[in-house]
């Protein structure tokens, strides 16, 4: 019975997917039959409705100039993996929110690193620092969870 | 002894974490060049101004050389277009401009199909080309020279692979755009840019999509380096790699999905680096590293 369930499943999404690609493919034609050419405008249609909006790229460029090193990164799920390695003063804003992740930083040939903030939300999670500085400035780490582990070397 | 087993495993586990490679973007999963049918052919050479050609091609196995040439400022290929419309199977189109202000547009829809935009050989200013390819296994590959160049390829279909390689390197300056936006599963995209303030856009939806982007910015304005990936799927992988000279990198990375890989390596020389990632989805990637003075 269980199988049988499972084999309509599978050829019900089947027939779904197959409706997609065939839906796709007559917007196709249509585009092509009208000879609809693209235009100059549509990479700049495509640029502004790219996933960075306005708020990101004016902070970005807000910051241009002034020798800012900055990672940000945001992982959601599970067995998520950050590997970050540095000679910079960087700042990070490291999130990840998930079971079994895993963050390693390597600062090597620099001072020090300024705000530095790391979460990590879920169970088994694991960080690693390794570096030749001498302090981090402004450092945050948060996990919230069980089985965490934090190692931090600085030689 | 719990607790002991515990922490062996967590750190077993880090272990095993870190020695996870970040993976390349090398691309291997199609070939390209030409298609190796000509049925129909069409082959157009001008010398002049403003010349337009409009080359339309259905059935199978049409081929399609536009040649418009000229020189900087002197006599021909100034303000020329270029439209090619192909339907069908294994169909070949080349593009070559070589002057000021060129527009070039490829449409091609079908199977295995092979678009190439060559502009600006010796002199190029201002020129634009474009390609829309609807199909499998279709192959774009657009390459343009100094000066401020805009190129944009849109595929939608499986194992598509589109290459652009933008230079910017002196005369007016100032720089390139090149997107990229693919919709379908093991498509390939890599955008190689130079000069000024580069901006490299690629997007792809689908599943086990590679996305290459290396900008090197210098000559001319505020030298800024700009990435921006968008991957929405399965087993996707992202690579960038940015080198600044008194400008900034800027990369920015949004993969939806699972299994996805995102590297990013910027080298900065007086001045900044600034590398954004977000990930959702089960087992993926991050690596980044940032360099410079």
């Amino acid at each position: 019975m269980k199988n049988t369930i499972y084999i309509s499943l599978i050829t019900f999404f089947s027939l779904v997917a197959t409706i997609n690609i065939y839906g796709q493919e007559e917007k196709i034609a249509s585009y092509f039959s009208n000879v609809t050419q693209l235009n100059a405008n549509s990479p700049l249609v495509l640029l502004n409705n790219s996933d960075i909006n306005s708020s990101t790229l004016s902070r970005m460029l807000a910051s241009s100039g002034n020798n800012i090193n900055e990672v940000i990164i945001n992982q959601i799920g599970q067995n998520n993996v950050i590997d970050i390695s540095t000679h910079i003063n960087t700042s990070q804003e490291i999130s990840q929110l998930g079971n079994n992740n895993y963050y390693s930083f390597i600062d090597y040939y620099s001072n020090s690193t300024n705000n530095f903030n790391v979460l990590q939300n879920g169970n088994s999670n694991s960080l690693q620092i390794y570096g030749t500085n001498s302090l981090i400035n402004n450092i945050s780490i948060v996990q919230k969870s069980n089985f965490k582990t934090i190692i931090i070397n600085n030689y | 002894m719990k607790k002991l087993l515990s922490i062996a495993m967590i750190l077993a586990t880090g272990m095993l974490f870190a020695q996870a490679p970040c993976t390349d973007c090398a691309f291997s999963q199609i070939s390209t060049g030409t298609r190796g049918m000509a049925v129909n052919t069409s082959d157009v050479a001008q010398v002049g101004l403003a010349n337009t050609a409009n080359v339309l091609q259905v059935g199978l196995g049409n081929y399609s050389n536009v040649d418009q040439n000229g020189l900087n400022f002197g006599i021909g290929g100034v303000l020329n277009t270029a439209y090619i419309d192909q339907s069908g199977t294994r169909n070949h189109s080349d593009v070559s401009q070589q002057g000021d202000g060129n527009l070039g547009y490829v449409t091609q829809i079908g199977f295995e199909n092979y678009a190439k935009q060559d502009v600006g050989v010796g002199f190029a200013e201002a020129n634009y080309a474009e390609v829309f390819q609807s199909g499998s296994l279709n192959t774009s590959i657009q390459k343009q020279r100094f000066d401020n160049n805009d190129a944009y390829v849109y595929q939608l279909g499986v194992a598509n692979y589109a290459e652009q390689d933008q230079s910017s390197g002196a005369d007016g300056v100032a720089g390139s755009i090149a997107i990229i936006y693919q919709d379908g599963a093991f498509n390939e995209s890599k955008q190689v840019q130079r000069g000024s303030d580069n901006i490299a856009v690629s997007t792809q939806i689908g599943l086990s999509n590679t996305a290459y982007s290396s900008q090197t910015s210098d000559p001319g304005s505020t030298y800024l380096n700009y990435s921006d990936i968008f991957q929405d799927g399965i087993s996707n992988k992202a690579c960038v790699t940015q080198i600044a000279t008194g400008g900034d990198n800027y990369s920015f990375i949004l993969q939806d999905g699972s299994s996805n890989s995102a590297f990013v390596e910027q080298d900065a020389l007086a001045s900044g680096n600034i590398s954004t990632i977000f990930q959702t989805g089960i087992g993926n990637l991050a690596c980044v590293k940032q360099t410079g003075l």
